[in-house]
């Protein structure tokens, strides 16, 4: 095995044992808010905040739940936003390209924030 | 052997040019043992500029004329004392749409031997590529690199073609003239590079001119040999975008498919993708130096961070060519002048913008805007199609075998002969095509 896969292996058992123990309990109780909030602050990033002038944060979590992004509990699909990856527009923001989803979360990434 | 002057000896073959492809050949008649040969290089075993300035063009278009000069070696071992062995096989495709004359598989065998022979890293036969999504639009191809930091031909084949009883290798001589005699090269002129001793004349019963993507139709059209033919014309080159944007790679999506870091990591255009869009090869390289968590499709994801490279195939134009002027250089031959425009950043700029789409779709990553206002731009010192093969003497200069059209024993090697340039470094291209032509010259030419 070499470093980078004994890395990962590890990191990777680190880590079930630490979700098993603290984090996967904490999620059970989490609320919808919680949650939503807990993951959009995980994806934020500072350069998001200006996607917040031009977007309305109710607007973003109707039209995201309406696209199935965010689930009925507050999670976000991840695998949702890879679908719609192939028929999103892409957008040029900052100079990255992104999918018109993925720039929805990140806009109420921003929000959240406030 | 190295030998100092022919001694009037005639020889079965003789190859002009001691580069990548004219040692591979001479190695393989070495190996063989039974066809006398005889190898020649303008230069000698050190760097000189005067035989360098044997390579100087006069230019016009993309590039100025040290971009030629730089790219046409004279020293035994040519530009192989100074590429950067990156290595990558022609894509199937331009066979599949018949630019080529021949099958890829008529080419694809002879990468075997070309890989030990470069000394590259295990893969670059048995995973040229690799696909990481479903969709068939980019691909994972890699460039590979040797063990060493550069196989020199020159260092690493002088001890056989040393040793050799039937290949005479004679330096720091120039051919200036091939003579043809109806459909048959008669001889050769040659003239010591250096000292300044009378010209002389060689005979062989075939020829291979090997003296790169510039030397060879130069040699060709300086000697009014194939003037029937298209010489010269068709030069291709690969236009290289230098960090033309940053790109972040999702290395969960891509770690399945890289086989060894030890290569140039690099995302090309499947076959399928440009047959149906009737589009040129481009491929984006980048580095996996530094990781960081990005935020990607939703969430943040382990990708590498790099700048992002792109080179592009070119196609092969008519108007971009090597010609002679009406002036005469020092040694009183004509002077060459050699046309080459890109014209392609057009294209480069849509193509990027399909890898973007396309590593957003596959989660495989993130490519910035095409920085096309402040570009880089490069050749990749790629000289190809200039003596191209085909089986139309219209618009192709040699046979699928490497001879050139209505001349029973002239054979051209090097990368001059390519039909189309495909996204790939040529030069394992070129010794794989020379270990073919090596097999065709001995199982049929000199069977007997």
């Amino acid at each position: 095995m070499n470093r980078r896969d004994f890395l990962k292996t590890t990191t990777t058992l680190g880590l079930v044992s630490s979700l098993s123990s603290v984090s996967g309990c904490i999620d059970v109780f989490r609320s919808y808010d919680e949650r939503l909030k807990h993951q959009l602050n995980a994806v934020f990033e500072d350069k998001f905040k200006t996607l917040k002038l031009d977007t309305n944060k109710e607007e973003l979590l109707t039209r995201l739940k309406n696209k199935k992004i965010i689930d009925s509990e507050g999670y976000i699909l991840t695998e949702r936003v890879q679908e719609l990856a192939l028929t999103d527009e892409m957008q040029a923001f900052e100079n990255f390209y992104y999918t018109s989803t993925e720039l929805d979360v990140y806009a109420l990434s921003a929000h959240n924030q406030s | 052997m190295f030998i100092k002057d022919t001694q009037n000896k005639e020889y079965d073959l003789v190859i002009i040019g001691a580069g990548a492809a004219g040692i591979t050949i001479a190695k393989k008649m070495a190996e063989e043992g039974k066809v006398k040969t005889l190898l020649l290089e303008t230069g000698g075993f050190e760097f000189s500029e005067t035989a360098w300035n044997l390579s100087n063009v006069e230019a016009e278009g993309h590039f100025d004329a040290s971009h030629f000069r730089n790219h046409s070696q004279r020293i035994f071992g040519g530009t192989t004392s100074v590429w950067s062995n990156m290595s990558s096989m022609l894509e199937e495709r331009s066979f599949i749409n018949k630019e080529w004359p021949i099958g890829f598989d008529e080419i694809l065998p002879f990468y075997d031997e070309a890989h030990d022979m470069i000394q590259l890293r295990d893969g670059a036969v048995d995973h040229v590529y690799a696909k990481f999504t479903e969709r068939d639009v980019i691909q994972y191809r890699p460039y590979y690199k040797s063990y060493k930091r550069s196989t020199r031909f020159g260092e690493e084949f002088r001890d056989i073609l040393s040793n050799s009883k039937n290949v005479d290798v004679l330096l720091n001589s120039t051919c200036i003239k091939v003579h043809q005699d109806n459909n048959q090269i008669s001889n050769l002129t040659i003239r010591p590079t250096f000292q300044d001793k009378p010209d002389f004349t060689v005979k062989g019963k075939h020829y291979v001119v090997a003296c790169g993507g510039i030397g060879n139709p130069r040699l060709l059209l300086q000697s009014s040999v194939a003037s029937n033919l298209p010489v010269g014309n068709y030069l291709m080159e690969h236009p290289h975008y230098i960090d033309a944007g940053h790109i972040e790679v999702n290395i969960e999506t891509l770690d399945p498919v890289i086989y060894t870091s030890k290569t140039i990591h690099a995302f090309a255009l499947s076959d399928q993708y440009c047959i149906d869009n009737n589009v040129l090869n481009a491929s984006i390289s980048f580095k996996d130096h530094v990781s960081e968590n990005r935020p990607l499709l939703g969430h943040k994801q382990e990708c590498f961070t790099s700048i992002a490279s792109m080179r592009t195939e070119m196609p092969a134009l008519k108007e971009n060519k090597v010609a002679l002027t009406d002036e005469l250089d020092n040694w009183g031959l004509p002077k060459v002048k050699v046309t080459l425009n890109f014209g392609y950043t057009d294209q480069a700029k849509d193509l990027w913008k399909v890898f973007a789409k396309e590593l957003l779709v596959a989660n495989a990553g993130r490519l910035t805007e095409f920085s096309h206002e402040k570009l880089y731009i490069i050749g990749g010192g790629h000289l190809m199609g200039s003596t191209r093969m085909g089986n139309n003497m219209k618009s192709s200069v040699v046979d699928g075998n490497c001879k050139v059209h209505g001349i029973n024993n002239l054979y051209i090697a090097g990368s001059s002969i390519f039909s189309a340039s495909a996204a790939a470094n040529p030069t394992y291209s070129i010794v794989a095509f020379s270990l073919r032509l090596s097999e065709h010259l001995q199982t049929q030419v000199f069977k007997s």
